[in-house]
């Protein structure tokens, strides 16, 4: 190695992305946080206030709802680095279609459907896309907040597995066993018939259980051994 | 209900309290300027006016942030320091440098520096060769930095020491007090040097020594192969440095390993870990475009963003006009503010037109620009958009950027 005085340029080097688009119109400033305005109302009064272009309506929609649609969305997906693409999507698409919603009241449903149809066609393009690895199942990522590790080490393992169901099946399965929506509410979600959803539900079940008992983490859970 | 489907009950109620990493302000910022996109025209009268305030208020604060008084200056024996000018000591003298926030740098004998940048925080000073003794005032996110050959020593507040011989590429940091990071190659990444402790680079031979007053413990790199290290000569108290035992590194390859290990295994938290135990920013510098990728992968899925970031810019610094950069530059794009964002996705498009995120890109690049309002950079996005994609997922906001010109 040549007696050198490294540049300090080089070590702490940042690329200015500015740079890379020269040709750009001067950009302004940020514009900072946009904070959640309070909203008094029930989610028809929502439904109401985002149609008619209140703004306060949308953040609050939002706020009230985006737990919940998070939640729903990691249960499907597991940990992905496009969980907060998919919930934008969501909510995106949802107040732009929200005047084509026909019982306000059903907000919860309604937003449920959306993000449904959203993971769907998100895990669907992402098996098409070459330039996207599909995890073997023991890469499946650990999730961030976890009962205990001995969970953690079995959640690992149950998004392998749900990685090689089909999309519906995976979907029946988290929607009726974690997310906890009883079959007629689940099969409505899915926008299928409460037999179909029966079905699906059915073939998940046979196969995430039988492909769960020869996991060492989760055959103590899942399986037929008794512990 | 028999005792398997008890099990599988708590299994699924367990499995529903897992929850991920997720940003709820930064999607609900990037949702609410997506869904204002439409405006009337007197909501962009309004935005107008909020928008000449804002942009007169940031003015203000540039201004602010960018006067002359707040960047720390210096003074020699010889009067006003000049940034870039080399210093330079003979045999017998040293040369105390004053900073305006009282942070002081006295050159040792026969040695060659330079102040190489000043900030408001701090300084960036190199050591050409020879050593220097420094007492850097803590401050709050102070950002004083000495530069040697390879290495970069990162200091919070403290007295040290620094010496760097550049004929025989050894490096030295002896802490008086406080703690000091120090960066660069075969010291496993980043090195943490803390009050009375002596940290030994020799280059050459890939090894590294780290000497304790408290303990008088030597840890080895390659102790064998390490020759005596003459620049801890200039830094007293350093007679102990040689008759030093060796002992098993503490900072050998294996970490640096072992985090990918963790990352493969989807243990994110111990990967970043890791990752910092054995030093971020050497990574950064010596890791493939893969790994590279996988540590951003990391950060994010760790939750440290700022990780992400670095390891992001560190595949567009290095592996320019790869096809990793430009996906770096996507990435980077998904997680910067909107004003930065647009730049991103402006250097993926230009480096991947054809690329397989051309269509979310160019549909990134119309939000963002929707997003910082920069309307006729939105305009220009919206028309590219429906060009290419008139039936894309962006369409209908595109149609209405250009609406929205010609209410």
């Amino acid at each position: 190695m040549a007696a050198s005085v490294t540049n300090p340029v080089v070590l702490t080097p940042r690329t200015n992305p500015v740079r890379l688009a020269s040709s750009r119109p001067p950009t302004p400033p940020a514009s900072g946080v946009v904070r959640a305005l309070p909203f008094d109302g029930d989610d028809e009064d929502l439904v109401e206030g985002v149609i008619a272009g209140r703004a306060d309506a949308a953040s609050a929609l939002y706020e009230r709802h985006v737990e919940a649609i998070q939640r729903l969305v990691f249960r499907l997906m597991g940990p992905d680095t496009e969980l907060e693409d998919v919930v934008h999507d969501i909510f995106l698409r949802a107040l732009e279609s929200i005047p084509r919603l026909r019982d306000p009241a059903a907000l919860r449903p309604w937003l449920f459907g959306i993000a449904i149809r959203a993971v769907r066609i998100r895990i669907q393009k992402r098996m098409r896309q070459r330039w996207l690895t599909v995890m073997p199942p023991e890469n499946v990522p650990e999730v961030a907040t976890v009962p205990d590790m001995a969970m953690a080490e079995a959640l690992r393992d149950v998004y392998g597995i749900l990685q090689q169901l089909p999309v519906d099946e995976r979907i029946a399965l988290v929607l009726h066993r974690v997310e906890g929506l009883a079959l007629e509410e689940a099969a409505a979600s899915c926008e299928t018939s409460l037999a179909t959803f029966r079905r699906r539900l059915a073939r998940a079940e046979t196969k995430f259980f039988a492909r769960a008992e020869k996991k060492p983490t989760l055959a103590t859970w899942l399986g037929g051994a008794v512990q | 209900m028999n005792a398997l489907d008890e099990r599988r009950d708590r299994f699924f109620h367990a499995w529903a309290e897992a929850d991920g990493s997720f940003d709820k302000d930064q999607v609900r910022n990037r949702l609410l300027a997506s869904h204002r996109a439409p405006k009337a025209a007197v909501s962009r009268v309004r935005e107008t006016l909020w928008f000449a305030a804002a942009t007169m208020a940031a003015a203000a604060a540039i201004a602010l942030w960018a006067r002359p008084s707040d960047v720390l200056s210096f003074t020699t024996p010889s009067g006003k320091g000049e940034v870039g000018a080399w210093l330079a000591t003979d045999r017998s003298s040293e040369m105390p440098i004053a900073f305006s926030e009282n942070t002081k740098v006295t050159l040792r004998h026969d040695s060659r520096g330079r102040v190489e940048s000043v900030g408001q925080k701090g300084a960036h000073f190199l050591i050409e060769q020879g050593a220097v003794h420094a007492e850097v005032v803590h401050r709050t996110n102070t950002d004083w930095r000495f530069l040697a050959g390879p290495f970069e020593v990162r200091v919070t507040g403290t007295a040290l020491n620094v010496a760097w011989d550049p004929a025989r590429e050894q490096l030295s940091v002896r802490v008086d007090h406080g703690s000091v990071v120090v960066h660069g190659p075969y010291i496993g990444g980043e090195q943490v040097v803390r009050t009375g402790e002596l940290c030994l680079v020799d280059v050459p031979s890939k090894s590294m020594r780290f000497i304790s007053d408290a303990d008088s413990e030597t840890h080895d790199t390659h102790a064998s192969d390490a020759p005596p290290l003459a620049v801890a000569a200039d830094l007293a108290p350093a007679a102990h440095v040689s008759a030093a035992p060796a002992i098993d590194p503490p900072h050998a390859a294996p970490t640096a390993l072992a985090w990918s290990d963790l990352e493969g295994q989807g243990d994110y938290e111990g990967a970043y870990a890791l990752v910092q135990r054995a030093g971020a920013s050497s990574l950064y510098r010596v890791a493939s475009v893969d790994a590279l990728l996988e540590l951003a992968k990391v950060g994010q899925l760790s939750g440290h963003r700022d990780m992400q970031r670095d390891a992001l810019l560190a595949v567009r610094r290095r592996f320019a006009g790869s096809r990793q950069a430009a996906l770096a530059a996507y990435e980077l794009g998904r997680t910067t503010p909107a004003v930065e964002a647009a730049g991103w996705f402006e250097a993926y498009l230009t480096e991947q037109p054809a690329g397989p995120l051309a269509r979310e890109a160019s549909g990134r690049l119309l939000e963002a620009d929707s997003l910082a309002h920069n309307e006729p950079a939105a305009r220009e996005a919206a028309t590219r958009y429906l060009a290419r994609y008139p039936d894309g997922p962006h369409a209908a906001l595109a149609r209405r950027a250009l609406a929205a010109q010609n209410p």
